[in-house]
């Protein structure tokens, strides 16, 4: 073990060797006091994560290497539930996030991670009186032991693949959610998530559990300071929703240009139940992620509306899969990816419905906007009905951001930069309105500062 | 206000207008008629500056600036402004986003309720419903829907130089009517401003009150005249002005 205390006894950070061994797990396991069956899930999932070779399909992983990363690393100590007691520097960091306001103004609750551990977390009393748990996973795993088991890695086993064995190997931090039956949860609980540390990996584990007719909106946004060495994010993330219950999960990543953004999320939805994945991808090196949602009860419902974003040097290579295992279920994909400055965006989903099963009604559109010559878009739909009685729909378009919209724009005062933010703006609008509203502002924002970064 | 002095502008290695000269009064209002293919069109892009179209000789001067150097987007600053004939849609957009953006890169500036108002006010005047707001911007409109909605920008930017390319095309005579009226009520109230209308037909001028109209054929002005002159193309034709 490393130092982890001055000469003057400050708490100093702890990092872990770079690389991954069964003594590195342990020891993660061990700093975390976790009982015997964790680690050895743990071990036993480093064994499958050695064992599985790498993606052979997918964005280009070549760079991507395994021996040259920090599997966890502790910038922080301790778990705060005050901001004020967050140590001054990252608190810095947070503020810029407007997470304080954020917090007093329209959320239910609020989680932040830095780096390997989350650093501060807190759910508003109304909340946690009515029985609703807001935890990192690692306090979830002590506070509620039984839970806990009962449902972790039931949606995402660690054989899944090989990045799904890596973060159950090496996780850390994330959110544990539990919503009790009937609870309704009106405000979205949030969830920031920050790279700081360069070569190091982040491996949240995040596990929503809804009881039946709850409801409850996640939304997490995650980012990392520009730095010179690949940084590594890895995430697992399950959802429950039982019967009757609706799960919706947000995310806005932006990350910077070397993060390796490699993520696995999962819902399963039980009778009546729906889940919506709303997923916006900015930034990284490469994405490879496709959230999932397998309608299991009947009358279950899933949509899953993505946007990606890919610029110089940039691979989104992203989607959806949905599975429809039970009748009359229904599901809706819409996946908007925009390429420019030679960025590249793949749109890879899958659609599948098993046998025997009446009433499956899908909607599938996939949309690609290419801002120059330079960049790149492809689309992988995989198709795979059993069932006769379907009804699905499949559309999807490329098209080269028009001229004459240009022309017409800046013919009214606009320049070069504002026309093609105001038509890429309006190219993703069907996501931005599934948006809480200062996110929307937010996204519109972004779209800008992208469209003035691909000038010249 | 605006000198147009020998001016030959070229469209994909062809001369679309030739050696055309033109000179636009303040307060006046100038219609410029001819055929398809004439070149009216390019003249109104050129003025413009749309990037298809290059001046290959000649000046254009607009209030003692040489307009030729001066791109599309600071053209709208200077205050001129195209009706397209066939304005483009930006789907997603609302109207309202759009009208909100084009009004604050312009420079002005209103709180979003009085902005609201003036817009409610600005579509009432063209004989839009206010629910048209909130549509996408020119996405699924009809023609006339379109037209209307180039004349509500043109209100909000309240431009010096008025181009109106074929506004009339494709309107039925309630929607030409609501234009005709609204621009000539505009110039009224503006008196230090000028307005180009190019037209094939001269019924859009029983709603207006032009200083001059011209006639163009094959790329440059044949014949000019006052207000009389579109009775008699109407009459007798273009042939009857060829060279």
């Amino acid at each position: 073990m490393a130092n982890e205390f001055n000469k003057k006894g400050d708490y100093i950070g702890y990092r872990a060797e770079k690389g991954l061994n069964r003594k590195i797990v342990t020891d993660i396991s061990e700093r975390k006091n976790e009982p015997g069956w964790m680690t050895d899930f743990r071990l036993k999932a480093l064994d499958i994560f050695e064992a599985k070779p790498m993606p052979s399909w997918g964005a280009d992983l070549s760079d991507l290497d395994h021996h040259d990363i920090h599997y966890y690393v502790q910038s922080v100590k301790g778990k705060h539930s005050s901001w004020e007691d967050v140590p001054d520097d990252i608190k810095a960091t947070f503020d810029k996030l407007g997470i304080p306001q954020a917090e007093r103004e329209m959320l239910a609750g609020v989680g932040a991670q830095f780096d390997s551990e989350v650093i501060y977390k807190r759910l508003k009393d109304k909340w946690a009186k009515k029985g609703v748990v807001f935890l990192d996973t690692d306090s979830g795993l002590k506070e509620y032991p039984e839970l806990f088991k009962k449902y972790f890695s039931t949606v995402i086993p660690s054989h899944d693949n090989k990045f799904a064995a890596l973060n159950s190997a090496v996780w850390s931090g994330g959110s544990f959610v539990y919503v009790p039956s009937g609870v309704q949860v009106d405000l979205p609980l949030q969830a920031y998530f920050r790279i700081e540390s360069s070569q190091m990996g982040q491996f949240e584990r995040t596990l929503i559990i809804a009881e039946p007719k709850s409801s409850i909106h996640y939304v997490e946004g995650c980012s990392a300071p520009v730095s010179r060495n690949n940084s590594l994010h890895s995430a697992v993330v399950e959802l429950v929703a039982l019967p009757d219950s609706h799960i919706r999960y947000t995310t806005i990543q932006n990350w910077s240009s070397n993060v390796y953004n490699l993520v696995t999320k999962r819902a399963i939805a039980h009778e009546r139940a729906s889940v919506d994945w709303v997923d916006g991808n900015f930034g990284s090196k490469v994405t490879m992620k496709y959230p999932c949602i397998i309608l299991k009860g009947e009358q279950s419902r899933g949509q899953i509306i993505s946007i990606a974003v890919a610029g110089k040097d940039q691979q989104q290579d992203a989607g959806g899969k949905i599975i429809h295992c039970a009748s009359n279920t229904t599901s809706n994909i819409v996946s908007k990816s925009i390429s420019k400055n030679g960025g590249r965006t793949t749109y890879r989903g899958l659609l599948k419905v098993i046998k025997n099963l009446k009433n499956i009604v899908s909607r599938v559109q996939c949309d690609a906007l290419l801002m120059d010559g330079a960049s790149r878009t492809d689309t992988y739909p995989t198709v795979d009905i059993k069932s006769d009685q379907v009804d699905i729909g499949h559309e999807a378009s490329v098209s080269k951001i028009n001229d004459e919209q240009l022309v017409y724009l800046m013919s009214r005062g606009l320049s070069s930069q504002e026309a093609q933010a105001m038509i890429v703006n309006g190219f993703i609008d069907c996501f931005v309105k599934e948006l809480p509203m200062e996110y929307a502002v937010e996204i519109n924002r972004l779209i800008k500062m992208e469209m003035e970064d691909s000038i010249g | 206000m605006l000198f147009i002095e020998n001016v030959t502008i070229r469209v994909e290695q062809k001369d679309v207008v030739k050696n055309l000269s033109l000179q636009i009064e303040s307060g006046s209002l100038h219609v410029i008629m001819g055929q398809n293919g004439s070149g009216k069109s390019s003249l109104a892009h050129s003025l413009m500056g749309l990037p298809a179209y290059e001046v290959t000789s000649g000046s254009i001067n607009f209030k003692d600036q040489d307009l030729i150097t001066v791109s599309m987007q600071d053209r709208s600053k200077l205050g001129l402004f195209l009706a397209f004939q066939q304005p483009l849609a930006i789907p997603g957009v609302t109207v309202f986003q759009f009208l909100r953006e084009i009004y604050t890169v312009s420079g002005q500036q209103l709180s979003p309720a009085d902005f609201q108002e003036l817009l409610q006010k600005l579509l009432q005047q063209v004989g839009l419903d206010i629910s048209f707001l909130y549509r996408g911007f020119n996405e699924n409109f009809s023609g006339g829907e379109k037209k209307r909605l180039e004349i509500v920008q043109m209100l909000l930017l309240k431009p010096k130089l008025i181009i109106l390319d074929e506004i009339d095309s494709g309107l039925d005579v309630d929607a030409l009517r609501s234009i005709g009226n609204c621009v000539q009520e505009y110039l009224q109230a503006n008196k230090d401003a000028s307005c180009i209308v190019i037209t094939h037909y001269r019924r859009i001028l029983d709603y207006l009150k032009p200083t001059a109209v011209h006639v163009m054929q094959d790329g440059t002005i044949v014949h000019s005249g006052d207000a009389q002159l579109s009775y008699e193309i109407e009459e007798e034709g273009y042939d009857s002005y060829g060279k």
